[in-house]
């Protein structure tokens, strides 16, 4: 991946014929800093501020909120979440979101270092973290407390001491990748093969490679088998492939269309360059996990966003028999990236939970009983835990394992008849409902339970627009 | 193009467009979802912006289409009555074909007669027959053709230009367009397989089409994507009529519907060019073929429409097989043959063709005059904003002839519930129960139930049980009978 400065500026001069877009990408890439600052302040303000103006709660998603909850009691299985225990104690809970937003502030400039010091081409960094920072999963995992904002924070910040010149700080690197296998296992086989790949082509000193490898080794089966830690945290979304995948779809997170386009292109034309074949071993983790668990999207998105990188690269360093329709593809490209983000934040406020949602949750907490389960939709399962302090049916990640469960919820939600509902309801102990604005969208309001809501055994007891806690007696 | 041919290939247009208007004319009406295309045209012609909030298709909808084709028609609309232009237009874009097969036929075979073969071909193809139909494909068809004529023209600037003017007309014409990237893609590949270079014009113009077909389908589309995923492809249509579609491929069907001559001489060209001549240009042609038969058989587009498309391809790769097979009548030892081989040939497609393509024109769905005269007449008869059951198919005549709300159309991206609705429907047209009827009725606000000949023959009635009085008075009946909805469902005290 080193090039030489000769290198460098021959294909800076072969971009610089693109007449119509070559001045502004020089300026950018001058001034890349600024560049990137001013994009990740639109891409992270915009959201939280819209949050703000609606007076609903800063911190979104249903995984910030599961941290949140286990953080506020520490016990020696879940030791890992001390440090949020102690800003939840000593910070004011809206305060809180400056977590992800210090932590993606962060890897954007480590990254920026890192690429630096590995002498990576400056183009190459620049359409990357142009691609990253503009991505919806970027955007999602640093405006919510995400464990894997933590886990890219934690690599960067390990290769980043792993490359300095200094031998302390190339061994305290591995206090820091020791940290990140406290995430899950998944995260931690890709760990585990950045860092070979690491190791394998800088031919580093023994020790240090054979002490990384073994801690990172030892650390991820230690988890797995004593602490029990998940393969792969969540999920905290239904599971669809393709719109988690592809924004455009409708996914909470994901990468814009063009940008999987892009990666298309670079898988192939990378292929020949035997140097990127390890990407490829990282691509297939990536897919693999993400396959199991849709939750790995970021990670994946991070290996997707490397090869529509080298797709950029491919697409623009040579110019084309036809110059304009270069230009105009370039332009499209644009565009539509621009698109996707734009669209993406328009619709990310309504991930979750609005003030109405909070305040009707809250309620639950103050005025019903500690024991009390709590039904409702699997995707709330974390915002009833945390601000009702209540227990739900069941926690969505765990639906695979609840199974019997996750078929209770969906009989219940739209049987309509009484003979079904009514004894399911008391064989299950379930006396207290929360109907959350998803479930009025998503059903019809003329059958199953909120259809039966009608009958005088349900009592509506507190309701904040369109979020309502029912009694079942 | 030498005089000769110039004027065989105007008779062969002609003849194809002279025998299409016959047959538009002659059959009544339109096909059911043309009157849908008719609405939005008329609304461009009267607003000069389509009908993406619609007020009358589901009792109020949000849709999105892409509107080329709507824009196109309502220009012609201010020089002729929108029904002419509805019969005349569309039946000149497909005739256009017959020019457009020669051209690409011309330019692979160089031989006239070959090509002139192809083009008779394609203005008689069965599967293009749909005379009276006023849709989008009727553009689409055409254009696809002249893009591929453009770009196999490439290496020469005008054509460059026609080819970017009609791909970014296609994209904004028809979704189906992803049919050419994928063609490109296969076309892509086939050239690696066999080792062929693919010039560097082609691949950047099949790159530009690809970002800016993807480009423009996220802006029209993009509340419906985000909302129905990846099942976008399959339109929301609900899962009990889904089969009808998009069936299960039938290979005697599609000899039928493309000829069984055709069919049989496109096998042995694609035969030919993936494993004996290798061909470059027929590769682009085959990939087409491919994209369009694989598409259809998982289901990723409509049977009819692939078919369509299918038989254009194969018309022209008949120009290919016939030059191939004059040669070898030459290298026989009955050269003399070949005289005749043109007349022969001729002969046997006009036998195999015309007649079935006569009776696919026939066949066509439309309905009666009476069943017009029945809608129309409660545009007349009922108050605006009073909405109307009917069958699927007739729901485009509620809100086009009778300017009122309907139940269900075929529209059905953005549709929530579709499932149960079509459900509620079918009930209402089979259900032997009044009560289940009424609640349907009532739950769909419904005050006036049509019931013409042909939901009578879908159904396979003779009439609705419950339409009794008090509760259903009859308010029309001329062959098409219509109900008002006199009655409630009232809750019963509980004992």
């Amino acid at each position: 991946m080193n090039t030489t400065p000769e290198n460098n500026n021959k294909n800076n001069k072969t971009f610089q014929k693109m007449d119509l877009l070559s001045k502004y990408y020089d300026h950018l890439l001058t001034h890349k800093n600024w560049c990137f600052s001013l994009i990740l302040l639109i891409v992270l303000g915009m959201p939280l501020l819209s949050n703000y103006w609606q007076n609903s709660p800063l911190i979104m998603g249903p995984e910030s909120y599961y941290h949140l909850y286990h953080a506020q009691e520490i016990s020696w299985d879940n030791f890992y979440y001390w440090p949020l225990n102690l800003l939840q104690k000593a910070l004011p809970e809206s305060t809180l979101i400056l977590i992800p937003l210090i932590l993606a502030v962060a890897s954007v400039l480590i990254m920026l270092q890192l690429a630096k010091r590995i002498d990576l081409p400056e183009k190459l960094t620049f359409f990357f973290m142009a691609l990253l920072i503009s991505s919806p999963i970027f955007i999602f995992t640093s405006i919510t407390l995400s464990a894997h904002s933590l886990f890219f924070f934690l690599v960067l910040s390990g290769f980043l001491l792993l490359t300095s010149r200094l031998k302390v700080f190339r061994y305290l690197s591995i206090i820091l990748f020791a940290l990140a296998t406290f995430i899950d296992t998944f995260s931690s086989i890709f760990m585990l093969v950045l860092q070979a790949t690491y190791f394998y082509y800088s031919h580093k000193e023994k020790v240090l490679t054979t002490i990384c490898l073994m801690v990172t080794f030892s650390l991820t089966l230690f988890n797995y088998l004593v602490l029990q830690l998940p393969l792969q945290l969540g999920p905290f979304y239904p599971q669809r492939l393709l719109p988690e995948l592809v924004s455009d779809l409708g996914g909470v997170g994901g990468i814009p269309l063009f940008t999987l386009l892009l990666a298309v292109i670079g898988v192939f034309m990378m292929w020949k360059e035997k140097k990127y074949h390890w990407t490829y071993l990282l691509l297939l983790v990536g897919i693999g996990a993400y396959i199991q668990n849709t939750h790995f999207i970021f990670l994946l998105a991070l290996v997707i966003i490397f090869f529509a990188t080298m797709g950029i690269i491919y697409l623009f360093k040579n110019q084309w028999s036809i110059e304009t329709l270069q230009q105009f593809t370039a332009l499209i490209l644009i565009l539509g990236l621009l698109f996707s983000t734009l669209t993406y934040l328009g619709r990310i406020t309504n991930t979750g939970p609005s003030a109405d949602e909070a305040k009707v949750l809250t309620w639950l907490k103050e005025n019903v009983p500690e024991d009390q389960t709590i039904f409702s939709l699997p995707e709330s399962s974390y915002y009833i835990e945390y601000f009702s302090n209540k227990r739900p049916l069941f926690e969505y990640q765990d639906s695979e394992r609840e199974k019997d469960k996750v078929n209770l919820t969906q009989t219940l939600l739209t049987s309509t008849y009484a003979s079904i509902t009514f004894p399911l309801l008391e064989k299950n102990n379930l006396s207290m409902i929360y109907i959350a604005p998803k479930i009025k969208q998503t059903y019809p309001n003329d059958k199953g339970l909120l259809f039966l809501l009608k009958n005088e055994r349900f009592k509506l007891v507190y309701s904040s627009e369109e979020a309502e806690v029912w009694v079942f007696k | 193009m030498e005089k000769a041919t110039r004027y065989w290939l105007t008779a062969i247009f002609i003849l194809t467009l002279v025998t299409r208007l016959v047959l538009a004319f002659v059959i009544p009406n339109f096909t059911y979802e043309s009157y849908f295309n008719l609405r939005q045209v008329e609304h461009i012609h009267d607003t000069g912006l389509p009908l993406y909030q619609d007020e009358l298709s589901y009792n109020g909808r949000e849709s999105r289409f892409l509107p080329f084709f709507h824009y196109l028609l309502a220009g012609f609309s201010f020089l002729m009555p929108l029904e002419l232009v509805a019969k005349i237009i569309p039946n000149i874009f497909i005739s256009l074909i017959t020019i457009l097969v020669y051209l690409i036929s011309k330019k692979i075979t160089n031989n006239d007669p070959a090509s002139l073969i192809s083009a008779f071909i394609a203005g008689f193809m069965p599967v293009l027959y749909f005379t009276n139909s006023f849709t989008v494909e009727t553009l689409f068809l055409p254009l696809t053709l002249f893009a591929i004529y453009c770009f196999l023209n490439i290496p020469e600037r005008k054509y460059l230009a026609l080819y970017l003017v009609s791909f970014i007309v296609l994209s904004l014409t028809s979704t189906s367009t992803v049919l050419i990237l994928i063609g490109f893609g296969i076309y892509t590949l086939l050239s690696y397989l066999e080792q062929k270079q693919i010039r560097n014009e082609e691949k950047e113009l099949m790159l530009f089409s690809l970002f800016l077909f993807v480009w423009l389908q996220l802006l029209f589309f993009k509340k419906v994507l985000i909302n129905e995923g990846i099942e976008f492809i399959w339109q929301n249509i609900p899962p009990q009529i889904i089969q009808s579609y998009f069936p299960e491929v039938s290979i005697l069907q599609a000899v039928v519907l493309v000829s069984v001559v055709p069919f049989l001489a496109g096998l042995f060209v694609v035969y030919q060019s993936l494993f004996k001549v290798k061909s470059q240009r027929l590769f682009l042609l085959i990939s087409l073929v491919i994209a369009t038969t694989s598409l259809a058989w998982f289901s990723l587009l409509r049977f009819n429409f692939s078919l369509s498309f299918f038989g254009a391809i194969l018309a022209i790769l008949f120009a290919s097989f016939y030059y191939d097979l004059a040669e070898y009548v030459s290298k026989t030892k009955f050269p003399w043959l070949r005289r005749y081989l043109l007349a022969i040939t001729l002969s046997v497609l006009i036998l195999t063709i015309v007649p079935l393509a006569l009776s696919t024109a026939w066949k066509q769905d439309t309905p009666t005059n009476q069943e017009i005269a029945a809608f129309q007449w409660l545009e007349k008869n009922t108050p605006p904003g009073a909405r109307v059951a009917s069958t699927l198919p007739e729901g485009h005549l509620v809100t086009y002839y009778s300017k009122r709300p309907n139940f269900m159309d075929d529209q059905f991206s953005l549709i929530k519930n579709v499932k149960q609705r079509f459900m509620d429907l079918n009930t209402l047209y089979t259900t032997k129960f009044q009560t289940q009827a009424l609640n349907i009725l009532e739950e769909n606000k419904v005050q006036y139930l049509v019931l013409t000949p042909s939901a009578k023959e879908k159904y396979g009635i003779e009439k609705m049980e419950y339409l009794t009085q008090p509760c259903f008075q009859k308010i029309y009946d001329l062959g098409t009978r219509i109900y008002s909805i006199k009655c409630n469902l009232e809750e019963t005290m509980s004992i």
